[in-house]
């Protein structure tokens, strides 16, 4: 039984194969033709959506809803809704105001879209709770605090670290409180999902977020549910001190080299999840790259304490059929193993970009390499501190964004040999690769080029 | 209706000083508002099996603006029913400099004629002169206060309350000064010395992301005592107060830790399971310092609630 196989793996025991868990969120509702605010605003909707999914994927485990800014919207975020992107924040309730919050606008259990999400939980475990471990998603308390906070906070954290921290431990009281309705609705495992987290340095984790992150982890496993720290972008110097904040599991995408990282949280006795390529081979590839991707997962390394998923929240329009390759080569790798055995891998996108003549621009060009920060709350912060650079030097500069989901920009990403995404390069050298410069940084560099 | 408030650090004696005031006051009719951290008022429990009436106030200082009106409603509440005496015991951290502006609009919705008697401040003689300099709240508890009891003398030398009456003079040279152990002052003279002169009114202190993080532990199965204690004295630096009953092998106990003083008192009366209030002095940090301490000396599954 699927459910066993996930509470298995999270246990850290052996287990017969290794458990599959799809991130449907807006995908969800693509499933039953309904869009990304439907299925995350209607509680129908997404009730019968993630049937949906249940019946297609056949997961072992599933998440319930993937939004990142349920609890932001509560504490006075503004939301920009999309019809196949989960909503993005738009105004951050902080900015300006270095203030904590008060306790009182923490949510409740009738706050907002949370009623829906309960109803909704409830609903799926009466349904299919037996048989898949159920997964509830809150936002990790740093990307929170940036959403309250907006990019002033990577300002705050080389001027104020203790205002970081106390902002932090306020939203891990929020983490705590969403644990409380998650596991009470039934869930089973509670993933922390903290994208922004690939973006500071290890020793900035140590030090401001770590002791959050470590009383989130606690405060579920004293709730006896299982956690899951969840990170995307290039989260690779952050493994160790993710592990040692002790959760039950770890969650990462594409840009993480999954073998490596697994020697690590190996060391921690962690299980890992993850990491098909969101874009490349699941939005973009076809049913045998699908398939030779988990192939090679699934025999590249030991199998204990291993989870397959896609590198994060899958994107809207990922075609239906690889993520059903997907499902076939974990439950029958070694037929799929044999079908894929020459399979070449899905080759480059053919399509010619021409890359601006660096040498001789005529003014200072600051280009944005990002998964789409429409979606990816790390790239979202990536653009927006270069946007506040724009707004700073008028048409003295000039600003681009180069998304992952569009096939021109991946082409060209490609071309610039961009290995991590979100990056920053400024006249085509690159000059922040996942960590996100303060205002101060980039100023400091543009000044130089101008 | 008469109205006294009481103020005092977690763990001074407040609760037990009320206690003393509802023996002495038992021919009179008594109301109590009860303002604790928690979210489940422990300290209701001590005195609810009393004769009075009690409104319990939680989440939050009465004197910030969360629950300010909430406070106000209870008072104005007690001046529909015949009461001659109500007694409000605030948070151990509770800034009253606003209480000058609460009583004017309470006395605006109240039905009767309200007489505020004045503040009444409890300190720990054991632990003030480290507290109050770090946390100003327990200054304008005294700068605000009409009488200051400096309790568990009996713990304390000479030399060191002195020193503490000095500090309390710099604050608030017009406030009566008592000193005992246990609380065990003259409760009636006390309140008959009660002068409340106007103090003044400025902003209060307390917003909610003041209020110290507390977290409420509760646990089913009965305990080893000597075990419990070993828990409470590796975690209670950690802290500004513990509170509550537990249920060990060798009977119930009510708990009360301040600093590193531990207390285990017998309680004769049921309790469902062991439920303790812990009020943090580390932040959040204090679900895993509690875990880990936690899971050293017992088996028994430990419930957190934040």
């Amino acid at each position: 039984m699927g459910k066993e196989l996930i509470l298995k793996t999270l246990r850290h025991e052996k287990t017969e194969r290794v458990p599959w868990i799809p991130f449907a969120g807006v995908h969800a509702g693509k499933l039953k033709g309904y869009t990304a605010e439907e299925v995350l605003k209607d509680g129908d909707k997404l009730y019968e959506s993630l049937l949906e999914v249940n019946k297609l994927y056949t997961p072992d485990g599933m998440p319930i809803i993937f939004d990142l800014q349920i609890e932001a919207e509560i504490m006075g975020c503004q939301l920009l809704w999309a019809k196949d992107n989960p909503p993005s924040v738009m105004s951050h309730p902080l900015q300006g105001e270095k203030k904590i919050p008060c306790k009182c606008k923490i949510p409740t259990a009738q706050s907002g879209r949370i009623p829906m999400i309960l109803d909704v939980m409830k609903r799926i475990k009466a349904q299919i709770g037996n048989e898949t471990a159920l997964y509830g998603l809150i936002c990790g308390p740093f990307t929170l605090a940036s959403h309250l906070r907006g990019s002033e906070i990577f300002m705050d954290m080389i001027m104020d670290e203790q205002y970081v921290k106390d902002l932090v431990s306020y939203c891990a009281e929020v983490c705590c409180k969403m644990t409380d309705y998650y596991v009470d609705a039934g869930m089973d495992v509670i993933a922390v999902v903290d994208p922004l987290v690939s973006q500071v340095s290890p020793d900035h984790f140590e030090s401001m977020l770590s002791e959050s992150f470590t009383a989130v982890f606690d405060y579920i496993r004293n709730k006896r549910a299982f956690s899951s720290f969840f990170v995307c972008g290039n989260a690779t110097v952050q493994m160790d001190v993710m592990c040692k904040t002790n959760p039950d599991s770890i969650s990462i995408d594409e840009n993480v080299d999954i073998k490596k990282a697994k020697e690590i949280t190996d060391k921690y006795n962690i299980t890992i999840g993850g990491n098909i390529p969101l874009t490349t081979t699941m939005l973009y590839g076809n049913q045998q790259d699908n398939m030779k991707y988990v192939v090679d997962l699934i025999d590249n390394m030991d199998n204990h304490n291993l989870i397959i998923a896609p590198g994060c929240d899958m994107p809207y329009d990922i075609p239906i059929e690889n993520t059903i390759a997907v499902a076939q080569a974990v439950r029958q790798t070694n037929e799929v193993r044999e079908m894929v055995k020459n399979y070449e891998a899905f080759d480059d996108i053919d399509i010619e970009v021409e890359l601006p003549d660096y040498e001789n621009l005529s003014n200072p060009l600051v280009e944005v390499f990002t998964l789409d920060a429409k979606t990816c709350a790390a790239c979202t912060y990536m653009l927006n501190s270069a946007l506040v650079a724009a707004d700073h030097y008028g048409d003295k500069i000039e600003v681009v964004e180069y998304k992952y989901t569009v096939k021109e920009d991946i082409a060209r990403t490609k071309k610039m040999g961009v290995k991590n995404l979100p990056s920053i390069y400024i006249n085509g050298k690159l000059k922040w690769a996942s960590i996100i410069p303060s205002r101060k940084e980039l100023f400091e560099e543009i000044d130089k080029v101008i | 209706m008469n109205l006294i408030l009481i103020t005092g650090f977690l763990g001074s004696g407040k609760t037990t000083f009320l206690s003393n005031l509802l023996k002495e006051f038992s021919n009179k009719k008594i109301g109590v508002i009860m303002n604790e951290f928690g979210e489940k008022g422990i300290d209701g429990t001590l005195i609810k099996n009393d004769n009075f009436d009690m409104i319990e106030l939680n989440n939050g200082s009465i004197f910030c603006a969360c629950i300010k009106d909430n406070f106000i409603q209870a008072i104005a509440e007690f001046t529909k029913h015949d009461i001659h005496y109500l007694f409000i015991e605030s948070t151990g951290l509770a800034d009253p400099s606003n209480m000058e502006n609460i009583l004017d609009i309470t006395k605006k919705l109240s039905t009767k004629e309200i007489n505020y008697l004045g503040s009444i401040c409890i300190i720990d003689s054991l632990y003030f002169l480290k507290q109050y300099k770090l946390l100003p709240a327990l200054s304008r508890q005294i700068q605000y206060s009409n009488a200051v009891i400096i309790n568990k003398i009996d713990l304390q030398n000479e030399d060191k309350i002195n020193k503490i009456v000095i500090e309390i003079k710099k604050l608030n040279c017009n406030t009566y000064i008592y000193k005992t152990s246990f609380c065990c002052a003259k409760v009636k003279d006390i309140i008959s010395n009660l002068h409340y002169s106007n103090t003044g009114f400025s902003e209060t202190t307390n917003t909610r992301e003041t209020r110290p993080k507390s977290i409420i532990i509760t646990v089913n199965e009965k305990i080893k005592k000597e075990e419990f204690v070993k828990f409470l004295e590796n975690i209670c630096l950690d802290t500004y107060r513990i509170k509550g009953f537990v249920n060990t092998t060798e009977g119930i106990f009510e708990v009360s830790v301040v600093g590193n003083q531990i207390n285990l008192t017998p309680w004769n009366n049921q309790i469902k399971s062991t439920e303790i209030v812990i009020i943090s002095s580390v932040g959040i940090k204090i679900i895993s310092r509690v875990t880990k301490e936690w899971n050293k000396y017992f088996n028994s599954k430990l419930s957190i609630k934040s």
